[in-house]
Formats: structure tokens, C-alpha cells, sequence
């Protein structure tokens, strides 16, 4: 039994509830049947519709699971079941794990009220209750509990978005049938290493199938990283494949790219580029690039790994540029590596950064037994990268390899299947060749 | 990144890390030397041991802001990994750059 309201106030709140609130579902649990209907009143009167009652704590508990309340008024003191047992129950319910909670209770003693919160009590109400006092902290814990749902649907809304993007994203990357047709047409090995920081990145990479079995690598790094720079990844993409007939000549297609990016972004705002086309037959490389990374080129089985110029505009920066086509050859045994600056500046536990000389030393330490795959994590490992750790900027890896390749021979189209490419998923390399 | 700046010097020095993290307040600055008076703007790089993409991004925005109130941006003695930058990116072209 509880103390009954004793004296009823007649003085009425002059505030207004927000009329969004009024919809909402409140369970009123009291074993007292004066109590009840006295709160009732006072909710009504401020009109509050949707109001539901409990005779006592295993009919609150069985409430929650039915009406599905929006805030729970709840008395301590009711004979089948304690009001602090109820708030235990009630929490458990994942549904129910946050919704406001109002107790109401005669005893005002601290010890008891710690027991309360801790059994997950939102708020307390003393009786005799005050009915202004009652409103004002119904209201303030129904619009708590109404801003935390919106915030969680926007979240959870936006995050299905992103989710849906990151799969599109994933999806310009070069699709494993057309890069493995690509790799044993050349006679060569690809493998690749792409991840974001989060889930949309500023890093892309393709392949351009060319003609004769010749075919481009591009890759780009727009500035920044998140929602922005990946809409300019889609941008890029749709560019390239616009001007198909300049996938042979790499200075041509990147004054092209660069001389509609400069239209497109803003101020600012560039992407550094690296493109490639690789004939095999003729046993060379054709480059042309916009300030990205220098590309490591091993030439021939006994070359050492050297660093190739990319100085140049990234593309979106000046109008009017004229990127040029630079030759190196290519023979059997050489091996190419392309890469953003998240691998070359990823900082390490000690705040260190492998830089491009770094890697070069660490290519030239990847013996000729090692598969592009394996150089690839040779080289997260070098750079201090591990496929768990959180990366502060997009990070894309190609290897092309022409090595001879001791442990292919024999396997069948070799490679592991392309996997996923998100931030939290740990494999993100891909491998495809044979001979 | 750390800032130093002299209005009526019309001089900002930096030092540390120059990347993205740095946008909000790499923007007040060069928005409060442009709004004292003077001719050129410089940016004292010396000390700055490394920028990323998101700072030469930064870099460009600031010569365009320089060049709408008709200033000269001037990036002075680059070092290290920011002077290899400037040059794979010709920004060392792009800016005037004091050596």
C-alpha cells in the first residue's frame, strides 16, 4: 500500500506539453487503485491519451512486454513484487534497456534511492505526488527518450547508407575474372591491397584492358578522406572510362582527366594520379602521373628497386597542364609497385613513417620466392600496418609482378579470390596471375 | 601543427604536423592576416617536419583567399619531407617559394 496523494493542487502548470508528446504511451503500475486513476488524472488533464495501467509489479513487467510503453511510472512499494526487482526485469528487456523509468516512492532514503538508480531507475517522483512536478519530469524524460530514438534511427538510417555506398565502392574497383584474364594474358602477377579509414574512401584503383593483352593500372588519391573524397572517386571513374581512346597514351588521358577535374572540384580540393599501361610484349611501361607517389620498379631479374619520378600536378589543380608519357622497360623479372601515401605515411606505433626510400629498401629485401601477395604484406609489416589496426588515410597497394615464379608453376590459375574491402574487415588483398 | 602569427608582419610560422586535423584553425589564421593590412602573406615553413595531401589542399585554398583580397602568398624555406612534397606535387611552381 502507498501513500495516497494527500492534498491535491489546484494550481495548474501554466507550460503547455509539446504537442509530440502527448501521443506518447505511458504505463502507470500501482497496486493502489486511487493512486492510479489520481496520476491518470494528472496526465490527462494535461492531454495525455495513451495511458495503460499495472495492478502490481508481475502485471508491470508483463505491460512492458505488451503495451510497450514509452515511459514507466512506477510505484516501490507493491505486494507481489518489489518495484526495484520490476526495474531489474524491465532492463533486461533489450527493447526497454533505456526508456525512461519514473519511480515513485514515500521513502526518501539514500541508501535505497543508490539501489534504485543502480537497478536502472531513470528518475524518482516523492509522494504524495505534485502533479506540476509530475508533468515537468514526464516531459523532460519522454523528449530525452524521444531525442536518443531519433538519433539512433538517423544512425542507424545513415549507416544502412553508407553500408549501401561502401558496396558501390567496392564495386568500381577491378572485378577478379577481368583482372585474372588481364594477368595471365600478360604472363604477369597482380596482386592488390585496398582499405579505408572509414567506410567510404578517396583511393581508387582500376584496370584498363588495352588491346593485345596490353592493359593500364591506375591510382588515385583524392584529398581527404570520408563522404566527400569518395564521391569524387565515382566522378573519376565515370571520366575514365569516358575516354576510352586515350587509355593507351598515358599523358593524353591525364591532361583530359585533370582538364575536367579542374572544372569539377573546388578550391582545394585535387587528387594525386598514377597511371600505367604495361605491354608486356614489348616488354615496357608507359607513365605518366600527378604528383602521386613515386612507383618502385625493379627492372629485370637482377635489377634493384628504384624509385620513378611522379612529380607533376595532382589533377584539379591548374588548368591547361600537359602531363607527359614517360618509357622504362619492362622485361621478364621485373616488378612494379604502386601506392597511395597511406601506406608510404601511415604512422607507426612510434609516430614513424616508412616514407618511399623505406619501402624501396624493403622491396629490394623481398626476395624473388615471394609471391606479390606476400610483398604486399612485407610491406604493411615494414610500414608498421597491421590488417586489424584503424588507418588514419585511405591505403591502396597494386604489385605487378613478372618475376619468375617457381611457386605458381604447377598451380592452376593461382590467386586468391577478391575479398572485401571495407575498413573493418580485415582482408583486403587480392591476387590474381598465372602461367 | 603550432602557429605563430605576426599581423603586422603579415607572417605565419608553423611548426609540426600540417594535416586535415588542422583545418579549422589554419583557416582563422590565414583569414585574421588577411584581414590586417600589407602586401605579401608569408607562410614560414621551416620548421614544418610533414604535410599530407589535406594540407596542400589547405596550402591552395590559402593562396586562392590571398589572391581574392589581391596578396601575394609567399611559402618560405620548405625542408625535408615537405620540401620533396612541394616538389613531386610542383607546388614549388605553383606558390612562389623562398628559399
Amino acid at each position: 500500500m502507498s501513500p495516497v496523494m494527500s492534498t491535491v493542487e489546484t494550481t495548474v502548470d501554466d507550460r503547455v506539453v509539446p504537442e509530440g508528446l502527448t501521443d506518447a504511451r505511458i504505463l502507470i503500475a500501482d497496486d493502489d487503485p486511487l493512486c492510479r486513476r489520481l496520476v491518470a488524472g494528472v496526465l490527462r488533464a494535461q492531454k495525455f491519451t495513451n495511458i495503460a495501467f499495472a495492478e502490481g509489479g508481475l502485471s508491470a513487467v508483463e505491460q512492458v512486454r505488451r503495451f510497450r510503453p514509452d515511459l514507466l511510472l512506477l510505484d516501490m512499494q507493491m505486494p507481489d513484487m518489489s518495484g526495484l526487482e520490476v526495474c531489474r526485469q524491465i532492463r533486461a528487456q533489450p527493447d526497454f534497456a533505456d526508456a525512461p523509468i519514473l519511480v515513485q516512492t514515500a521513502t526518501v532514503d539514500r541508501k535505497r534511492m543508490g539501489e534504485l538508480f543502480a537497478a536502472g531507475a531513470s528518475d524518482f517522483l516523492s509522494k504524495p505526488i505534485n502533479p506540476s512536478e509530475l508533468i515537468a519530469r514526464v516531459v523532460v524524460h519522454l523528449d530525452r527518450w524521444n531525442s536518443l530514438r531519433a538519433l539512433r534511427d538517423y544512425r542507424e538510417r545513415i549507416s544502412g547508407e553508407l553500408e549501401a555506398a561502401r558496396r558501390m565502392q567496392v564495386e568500381l574497383l577491378p572485378d577478379p575474372i577481368t583482372l585474372q584474364w588481364a594477368a595471365r594474358t600478360a604472363d604477369l602477377r597482380i596482386a592488390s591491397y585496398n582499405r579505408s579509414s572509414s567506410e567510404l574512401g578517396g583511393d581508387l584503383w582500376g584496370m584498363l584492358p588495352i588491346n593485345n593483352g596490353a592493359f593500364g593500372i591506375f591510382l588515385a588519391d583524392f584529398t581527404g578522406h570520408g563522404i566527400n573524397a569518395a564521391l569524387n572517386t565515382f566522378r573519376l571513374h565515370a571520366l575514365i572510362h569516358e575516354y576510352k581512346g586515350l587509355h593507351d597514351d598515358p599523358g593524353a588521358l591525364l591532361s583530359m582527366l585533370n582538364e575536367r577535374l579542374v572544372r569539377l572540384l573546388r578550391v582545394g580540393q585535387f587528387a594525386t594520379f598514377m597511371y600505367v599501361v604495361v605491354d608486356h610484349r614489348a616488354g615496357v611501361l608507359k607513365c605518366a602521373s600527378a604528383g602521386a607517389p613515386p612507383a618502385i620498379l625493379i627492372q629485370g631479374a637482377n635489377g634493384r628497386a628504384r624509385l620513378c619520378d611522379s612529380s607533376g600536378f595532382p589533377l584539379g589543380v591548374e588548368r591547361g597542364v600537359r602531363y607527359r608519357t614517360s618509357r622504362r622497360k619492362f622485361p621478364v623479372g621485373s616488378l612494379l609497385l604502386l601506392f597511395s601515401d597511406g601506406l608510404s605515411e601511415f604512422p607507426d606505433a612510434t609516430g614513424g613513417r616508412v616514407g618511399d626510400d623505406g619501402l624501396k629498401a624493403a622491396l629490394d629485401a623481398c626476395g624473388p620466392a615471394l609471391t606479390p601477395q606476400e610483398v604486399i604484406q612485407r610491406l604493411c609489416a615494414t610500414a608498421g600496418m597491421s590488417d586489424s589496426c584503424p588507418l588514419p588515410d585511405d591505403t591502396t597497394i597494386v604489385c605487378l609482378d613478372r618475376r619468375a615464379m617457381p611457386r605458381s608453376r604447377g598451380q592452376s590459375a593461382s590467386g586468391h579470390g577478391s575479398s572485401d574491402r571495407a575498413a573493418s574487415q580485415p582482408a583486403a588483398n587480392s591476387s590474381h596471375g598465372g602461367r | 601543427m603550432q602557429m605563430q602569427i605576426d599581423r603586422t608582419g603579415g607572417q605565419i610560422a608553423m611548426s609540426g604536423e600540417f594535416t586535415f586535423t588542422d583545418h579549422i584553425p589554419f583557416k582563422q589564421m590565414v583569414t585574421e592576416i588577411l584581414a590586417a593590412p600589407g602586401k605579401a602573406v608569408v607562410i614560414d615553413v621551416s620548421k614544418l617536419d610533414f604535410i599530407d595531401s589535406a594540407g596542400l589542399g589547405m596550402l591552395l585554398l590559402a593562396r586562392d583567399e590571398a589572391k581574392k583580397s589581391h596578396r601575394e602568398l609567399i611559402l618560405r624555406r620548405p625542408s625535408g619531407q615537405v620540401k620533396r612534397m612541394f616538389a613531386v606535387t610542383k607546388f614549388n611552381t605553383l606558390f612562389k617559394v623562398e628559399e
